[in-house]
């Protein structure tokens, strides 16, 4: 950047033109899917508008000093117009040229106000993208809850207004592990009936023997796994590996996880971990939302959702079988993205 | 697979975009209209509106409606002027009334006086164009007014210095009578308690706390001193410290004092001290303050070791931070965000 040769600056068209995809952005806890997407727009489109009066800058430099091998593109050269414009920025009378409201910003899946993880949008073409991997079926979600035991809240958060207290001096880890271990076997059962083929028929055996049933459309939650990560009372971390869960569900799982614990429980945090094949270290840190940065994220989410929703499709759906089968499999699959 | 063989397709089609799939909003277009030749005479004709300019400086050509000022600048040379100027009258045509006033300006009867005052009253000459921007309206006040305005100041013992940085801030400043203004500097005499140089530094160092809604500050000043219990010298320092402070949204005063006095546990006196960290957003504290909790380095009592100041936690940039305050890398900064 430092150097002396005149280097031909960007033009925002071209960035613009090729400006299609997916990115996957960290969504941070306490702001909603719809401020990251106007965050987004916001951002991109003052990018783009710096690019461009960066361009000008360099072409008023340009046109006094008269150096550098690039030729003033018309665009900027005002005074290729006509005299009456010759040496005024075009940009004062129209405008930037980039609105937010030009960049469309589409998304993949949501995540409540209250949750973290990546994020996955469809930056203007990558739109279709978004909805067409949207109807091709839903990919696996790896959330990590915190919670709460002995409390209950009207809006089943921590930081709600308190409804209950209870005892959980009588909650264990191993009583907790059975209770999850209890969900994940009855949503198992759920899997094959969301199918709807009878469940002691060939169809059905074949089905299963292929791996887990993954729902067709955005059907019911269905949880392939829930593992106890820590337990601390009153303090409990679980991870689930759930598709269609919507961040409602995942409040409501933890307050019926308290009730069948005997107990009450709210969620203090929930974290998504990984949205199919995009995990955390994909996604853009929110000072990240740069067109640089944004342009680099899609090309690696274009190869990411390329490898990930192709070719090993089992692979992203590997639930965890139980209590040590999550960080194995986490493990593998991390070792198989470093051997790719 | 099937659905493996529509994802297939769905990731193939990323690599046969078409090139131009959206509106690009370059400029040209709006420069086709100014361009003698091409006159925008073969437009349809508008419905009547008598909002929108009238353009009657085209010899032979029906009156154009418009809903930019972009097709005058060929006709009109004192826009010309104001462009060469550096005023961005891009956005004037959003505000009611603007445009039809600009366009029955006259430069020597009108503007040159105005700006020729404005420039002898302090305004620097970098600054004019930003004042016009943001306040055409100025070239509708009479000059005798301008001129009783400015020698209220000095009547009031501003200093030149003061004087030019009160209009050079607050472009509206000028518009407010001098009765208005001086009711405005009595009631935040009262309000807080200052004397005549500090009136007076307050004024210099934002004019547009004095000429913003006064029923606003009102509140702020309620939520500082009765939500949260600040002393009258305390709210003092905040006010000469950082007066923008009271002109936040009640809410974010509330979420970010909240956060800095009873999560923090920050006293009273420290955040007067500093109330520069007021104006930082409440996620930004509060990742840096977590970062430095986590690493056990906050610490923000002056009296003993390892003290971290609030204009050093939150003022700085990540790099800064990172290497001066938290002393980790960047990297496990960023990697830290995405736990939250």
């Amino acid at each position: 950047m430092s150097s002396t040769v005149a280097v031909a600056p960007r033009r925002a068209a071209d960035i613009w033109r090729r400006l299609h995809g997916l990115v996957c952005v960290f969504k941070p806890a306490g702001c909603t899917v719809n401020h990251c997407m106007r965050v987004l727009r916001h951002r991109l489109a003052a990018d783009l508008n710096a690019v461009e009066e960066a361009r000008y800058a360099a072409a008023v430099d340009g046109r006094t000093a008269a150096t550098g091998d690039w030729a003033v593109a018309p665009v900027v050269d005002s005074a290729s117009l006509g005299p009456p414009l010759a040496g005024l920025n075009p940009r004062l009378l129209t405008g930037p040229a980039f609105q937010p409201v030009d960049v469309r910003v589409a998304r993949l899946a949501s995540l409540g106000r209250h949750m973290s993880g990546p994020l996955l949008l469809g930056v203007n073409s990558g739109a279709r993208l978004a909805a067409a991997l949207r109807h091709a079926g839903p990919q696996v979600r790896v959330h990590q809850v915190t919670a709460r035991l002995g409390l209950a809240t009207d809006t089943l958060l921590a930081a709600g207004r308190p409804t209950e207290r209870a005892a959980y001096g009588h909650v264990t880890r191993g009583r907790l592990e059975a209770v999850l271990s209890g969900l994940q076997a009855a949503h198992q059962r759920l899997m094959f009936e969301h199918t709807g083929l009878p469940v002691n028929s060939q169809a059905a055996y074949e089905l299963a023997s292929r791996g887990p049933a993954r729902p067709e459309r955005a059907a019911p939650p269905v949880i392939y796994g829930l593992r106890c990560q820590q337990f601390a009372p009153p303090f409990v971390t679980i991870e689930v590996h759930s598709c269609n869960e919507s961040s409602q569900y995942l409040l409501t799982l933890v307050a019926d996880l308290g009730r069948q614990l005997r107990t009450a429980a709210v969620t203090v945090r929930s974290r998504c971990l990984r949205h199919g094949p995009f995990h955390l270290e994909h996604a853009l840190l929110m000072k990240h939302w740069q067109l640089e940065h944004v342009q680099r994220n899609m090309r690696q989410c274009l190869v990411t959702a390329a490898r990930g929703l192709t070719a090993p499709l089992s692979a992203s759906l590997q639930p965890v079988q139980g209590p040590g089968g999550g960080p194995q499999a986490a493990a593998g699959s991390r070792a198989a993205r470093h051997r790719e | 697979m099937k659905s493996a063989m529509m994802l297939a397709s769905v990731t193939l089609s990323l690599f046969i975009w078409p090139v131009s799939l959206k509106r690009i909003p370059v400029m040209i277009s709006h420069f086709q209209h100014v361009c003698p030749s091409a006159p925008p005479q073969s437009d349809p004709p508008a419905p009547s509106d008598d909002r929108l300019p009238v353009e009657r400086g085209r010899a032979g050509g029906a009156p154009v409606r418009t809903r930019g000022l972009a097709p005058f600048v060929a006709a009109s040379a004192d826009l010309r002027r104001l462009l060469a100027l550096g005023v961005d009258v891009s956005g004037w045509d959003r505000r009611p009334g603007i445009p039809q006033l600009v366009l029955r300006l006259q430069w020597e009867r009108d503007m040159a006086p105005r700006i020729r005052f404005l420039h002898d009253a302090g305004v620097p000459s970098d600054r004019l164009a930003a004042f016009i921007t943001r306040n055409p309206l100025i070239f509708k006040e009479r000059l005798d007014d301008l001129q009783v305005r400015v020698n209220y100041l000095e009547a009031k013992r501003f200093t030149r210095e003061q004087i030019s940085s009160v209009l050079s801030r607050d472009p509206f400043w000028l518009m407010f009578s001098t009765a208005r203004i001086d009711r405005r500097l009595g009631l935040y005499a009262g309000l807080f308690g200052l004397r005549a140089t500090e009136l007076r530094q307050l004024a210099a160092k934002c004019p547009d706390l004095i000429t913003s809604n006064v029923q606003h500050v009102k509140d702020s000043l309620f939520t500082i001193k009765e939500e949260f219990g600040f002393e009258r010298a305390e709210l003092k320092q905040i006010l000469l410290g950082k007066p923008k402070v009271f002109m936040l949204s009640r809410w974010a005063l509330q979420d970010r004092l909240q956060y800095l006095h009873n999560e923090m546990g920050l006293t009273h006196e420290l955040i007067a001290e500093s109330p520069n960290v007021l104006t930082y957003r409440s996620w930004r504290v509060r990742q840096r303050h977590l970062m430095l909790n986590m690493l056990r380095r906050d610490q923000y009592d002056r009296s003993r070791p390892g003290y971290v100041s609030l204009d050093r936690l939150v003022g700085t940039t990540d790099e800064e931070f990172c290497r001066d305050v938290a002393q980790v890398p960047v990297a496990s900064y960023n990697e830290f965000l995405k736990t939250l």
